[in-house]
């Protein structure tokens, strides 16, 4: 149904601008007090950042022996929390599947949160973070194809892109009372499930290409990170949209969640099944590249600082399994909720310090040089996770009015 | 007038206006161009600007070469593991020609003791005690940058910020290196070292015979590593690790001229390479002369 | 019976060539016999390959006792300057070098020979004329040319210091080769190495970090 009333673009705009102004300042009070709460944390943050900026990245725990830590094993979890945003995705589109429809933009502004954090988390990582053009085309030198960073930063800005694109024009197109054209969006959406793969393959083959590094040299490493991915993203989304369908009145059914969790079901399958795979090989052949796997599960020559962590790890990872295999802790939200958590703890620490830290120890010359994160480097990742969670929560309080309705084009008094 | 010059007027007058009392000379800094792409006049340019800032910095004048390869070289070590005794002058001799930081402690070359009997490096002892050496039972063996002849370091750089020169050494532009530390997590043989802040260097312990891919000194945030004393080695000196073993154990040359030391131990000795399953390529010849 | 003058001058021809090849041959001969007679007086002193040179330093004896021909004349043993200036005591002890091996008490007390310890001084340093070394043949050589006394028993070493691959290298990696004798680096009546002491360990990698939050 056409509007006619002769609004120019700009006009419409502005129009939009107000009235999504209004919306972020406006809010249950609960609003406030989470926003501030993420405030605080980004506060923090940037306070750590700044001795960061100040003294360098010596504030952190890494050294020669360790060159990442928590900055790229958080980056390498938000990718997957990236990638699993298409699994929402095939279901809609491909298996049109209802009651995901109306989700999936919650999903690709996820995705949307998860890629800024990831870039967030990369540029607080690199030395010097002023000369980041250098690897940009036209102004500076990729070096391309050869670096798998330079592609990692060219499928990341184009799911980026992708998924900005697809969210925007479909909430544009609702915002302003007009039917989507499936026509020219979907071949976007339908271009984002091989992309979102390819994002999570192409970090994992960051970590598999490098020969120095037997941890992460294993063909099963790119299957690992998907399986991973797969399981945590969703397992998040789940938390979210219950949030979602608590403190407004958008319609998330049961049975949309509940298809989310069957999924997760079995991609931690594959992702025990994958685990135990590379623990089997390890373990059995008996050759010295079993070192960084013996030191993350029992400790090597003494040094034993990862060993509580995978534990912790694969005890939530295999609880949570159980969780989602049976159905009726599946369907029950206790029980959901309880796994969804364990899911993204666990698969937190098996991917980031579990991944990324063990690949470091024993170094290419078998020095042990433990890591730990000092505190203002924890200060500053959770400073990002904070800001990464403001900015959805921002976009939710803007997209959510508009798929309920809420907010539309001619609407001049928004209703909080 | 090439793009890379209008981005560079466009940016500098941006940034002329957006940040005033701004140093010309750091914008000049920020927007120099990667070393391999810079003309005659540039490199000039570059050089001077980099003079007086070390000046600046620490009050002495500096000599920064950009010499580049010799035609028809290609540099290639040999270490004789029969002769080193682990009495490390190599490194720390190696700390004093290449200015490297001395608080916090960065040290190109690592020597490693390991026991008689296997090359297991997970059994090596990096943190040996001054003490007499050589220790009976074991023998030592120092790890610097191979200068490998396929590197991966070189594959994965993000930038071009690190390549390998003609001659064989594989160079960092420091002012190129964004500090993304990809290529500390390929190097097989844990040769690159990272800054994780400023360097610690006092004027005295400055060595002010520099090369601009070599031992100039380097500021935080960037990578580096041996570079086969390039400032040394063009000029057709020895590295100074070779100089000062004091057993004879560093052997360097040109390998492609067949009467030079490096190739005379490849024909002679039995040679071998780490981890050369890797196909790194590396040049720096291993061996046992007794 | 029929000699044709062809097959008489052939064979003619063929004696005549005979007898002459012959006599070529035999004095031939017989000059390198006489020449080899000759020869072996000869061959202790001079070898038979050519002799490969090596630019070296000044052997770092020429820093010490060199020349020991000031005191060792080779008619007499002992301190010849005490005679010089008329020491009737020593004067007694004038002798014949003794090649008799045996354990130095009046001079050269401090070198402790710790080296191929079946042989004594007069192994290696000609007795008749003392600024030379010896070689097995018997042949003098100055200590300009010690490598070669060396190289008799450490030939593989020698086969490697010829080419660069023994011993140390300082300057020039395209330049002259400057070559170290083996006593430069090698005390040659004590030549295995002292052990030395090893400069320091690396530091641990949190050495430096900058005392932030309390933490370092």
């Amino acid at each position: 149904m056409q509007q006619e009333r002769g609004y120019g673009f700009s006009a419409q705009l502005k129009h939009f601008i107000v009235q999504a102004g209004g919306r972020l300042i406006k809010g249950p009070p609960i609003y406030y007090a989470w926003l501030l709460f993420l405030l605080v944390v980004i506060g923090a943050g940037m306070y750590g950042y700044g001795q960061q900026f100040k003294y360098g990245l010596t504030v952190t725990g890494m050294s020669d022996q360790v060159s990442w830590g928590l900055y790229i094993s958080n980056f390498t979890y938000m990718v997957g929390v990236a990638a699993a945003a298409v699994l929402l995705i095939i279901p809609a589109y491909v298996y049109d599947f209802g009651p995901i429809k109306e989700i999936t933009i919650l999903g690709e502004l996820l995705a949307v949160c998860a890629i800024l954090m990831c870039m967030m988390f990369v540029t607080i990582d690199v030395g010097r973070p002023e000369r980041v053009w250098h690897l940009m085309p036209i102004v500076g030198t990729p070096n391309f194809p050869s670096s798998i960073l330079g592609w990692d930063v060219l499928v990341l800005n184009g799911y980026l892109f992708i998924n900005m694109f697809v969210s925007f024009y479909l909430l544009a197109t609702i915002y302003m009372n007009k039917k989507p054209n499936y026509k020219f969006i979907l071949p976007f959406i339908f271009l984002s499930i091989p992309w979102a793969v390819s994002i999570h393959t192409v970090t994992a083959y960051l970590y598999n290409g490098l020969g120095a590094r037997p941890f992460w040299n294993s063909a099963i490493l790119a299957p690992r990170f998907l399986a991973s991915a797969f399981c945590s993203g969703p397992a998040l989304c789940i938390i979210i949209f219950q949030l979602v369908r608590k403190f407004s009145s958008l319609h998330i059914s049961d049975k949309a969640l509940f298809k989310i969790s069957e999924m997760i079901c079995f991609a931690m399958a594959i992702n025990l099944l994958l685990l135990g795979a590379e623990v089997f090989k390890e373990l059995y052949t008996d050759s010295l590249h079993k070192a960084p796997i013996v030191y993350l599960f029992t400790g090597l020559h003494g040094n034993n600082g990862l060993v509580p962590w995978i534990w912790t790890a694969m005890a939530f990872n295999i609880t949570s399994f159980l969780i989602f295999l049976v159905p009726k802790t599946r369907k029950n939200f206790i029980t959901l909720n309880i796994g969804c958590v364990l899911i993204v703890v666990g698969v937190w620490i098996e991917k980031g310090m579990g991944l990324v830290i063990p690949g470091f120890i024993p170094s290419p010359l078998g020095e042990i040089w433990e890591y730990t994160p000092r505190l203002y480097e924890t200060m500053i990742s959770v400073g990002v996770l904070g800001a990464g969670m403001f900015l959805y929560t921002l976009a939710l309080k803007i997209a959510i009015p508009i798929e309920t309705g809420e907010m539309k084009l001619l609407e001049k008094t928004p209703a909080s | 007038m090439d793009r890379r010059k209008f981005i560079k007027g466009a940016a500098a007058g941006l940034a002329a206006i957006a940040l005033p009392g701004c140093d010309n000379e750091k914008v000049e800094e920020y927007l120099q161009k990667h070393f391999v792409e810079m003309n005659q006049e540039e490199l000039e340019e570059t050089r001077e600007r980099l003079k007086k800032q070390y000046k600046e910095q620490y009050g002495v004048d500096f000599k920064l070469s950009t010499q580049g390869a010799i035609p028809d070289v290609l540099f290639s070590y040999g270490l004789d593991l029969s002769r080193c005794i682990g009495c490390r002058r190599c490194v720390y001799a190696c700390v004093n020609e290449n200015n490297q930081s001395r608080k916090p402690q960065i040290q190109w070359i690592r020597v490693l003791r390991m026991e008689n009997g296997s090359l297991d490096l997970e059994k090596s002892e990096h943190y040996y005690e001054g003490g007499m050496v050589p220790k009976e039972g074991h023998y030592t063996i120092p790890i610097q940058c191979q200068q490998c002849e396929n590197p991966p370091c070189v594959k994965v750089c993000p930038t071009g910020a690190t390549w390998k020169e003609p001659d064989g050494i594989v160079v960092v532009d420091y002012n190129w290196c964004i500090g993304c530390r990809y290529c500390m997590a390929a190097c097989p043989y844990w040769a690159r070292r990272f800054n994780f802040t400023d360097p610690g260097i006092s004027k005295d312990e400055i060595n002010t015979n520099t090369h601009y891919l070599g031992n100039r000194p380097r500021m935080r945030g960037v990578v580096e590593k041996c570079t086969f004393c390039v400032q040394r080695t063009r000029t057709g000196r020895y590295p100074a690790c070779v100089e000062a073993c004091p057993v004879g154990a560093r052997k360097f040359g040109n390998i492609l001229d067949p009467e030079s030391e490096i190739s005379k131990v490849i024909e002679t000795k039995r040679v071998f390479r780490l981890k050369s399953e890797l196909n790194t390529q590396p040049k720096f010849y291993y061996f046992f002369s007794i | 019976m029929k000699y044709s003058p062809h097959k008489i001058a052939g064979v003619i021809l063929l004696l005549f060539f005979c007898l002459t090849s012959t006599g070529w041959a035999s004095s031939g001969q017989h000059e390198e016999e006489k020449a080899e007679v000759s020869a072996e007086h000869k061959i202790l002193q001079k070898p038979k390959v050519k002799e490969e040179t090596f630019s070296v330093p000044p052997p770092l004896v020429y820093q010490g006792l060199f020349p020991c021909q000031a005191c060792h004349r080779s008619d007499i043993r002992g301190v010849s300057s005490q005679l010089e200036k008329g020491n009737a005591f020593l004067g007694k002890y004038i002798r014949k070098p003794d090649p008799k091996p045996r354990t130095l008490i009046k001079m050269h007390r401090n070198i402790n020979l710790k080296h191929a310890e079946w042989h004594w001084c007069l192994n290696c340093h000609d007795q008749d004329e003392r600024n030379y070394l010896r070689l097995i043949t018997g042949e003098k050589i100055p200590f300009e040319k010690s490598y070669r006394l060396c190289g008799q028993c450490h030939g593989s070493i020698y086969r490697d210091w010829k080419i660069g691959i023994h011993g140390r290298r300082v300057g020039n990696w395209d330049g002259k080769k400057l070559y170290l004798l083996c006593s430069h680096c090698h005390d040659p009546h004590r030549p295995k190495f002292r052990k030395l002491p090893a400069e320091g360990p690396p530091k641990t990698p949190d050495y430096g970090r900058l005392d932030i939050a309390g933490e370092e």
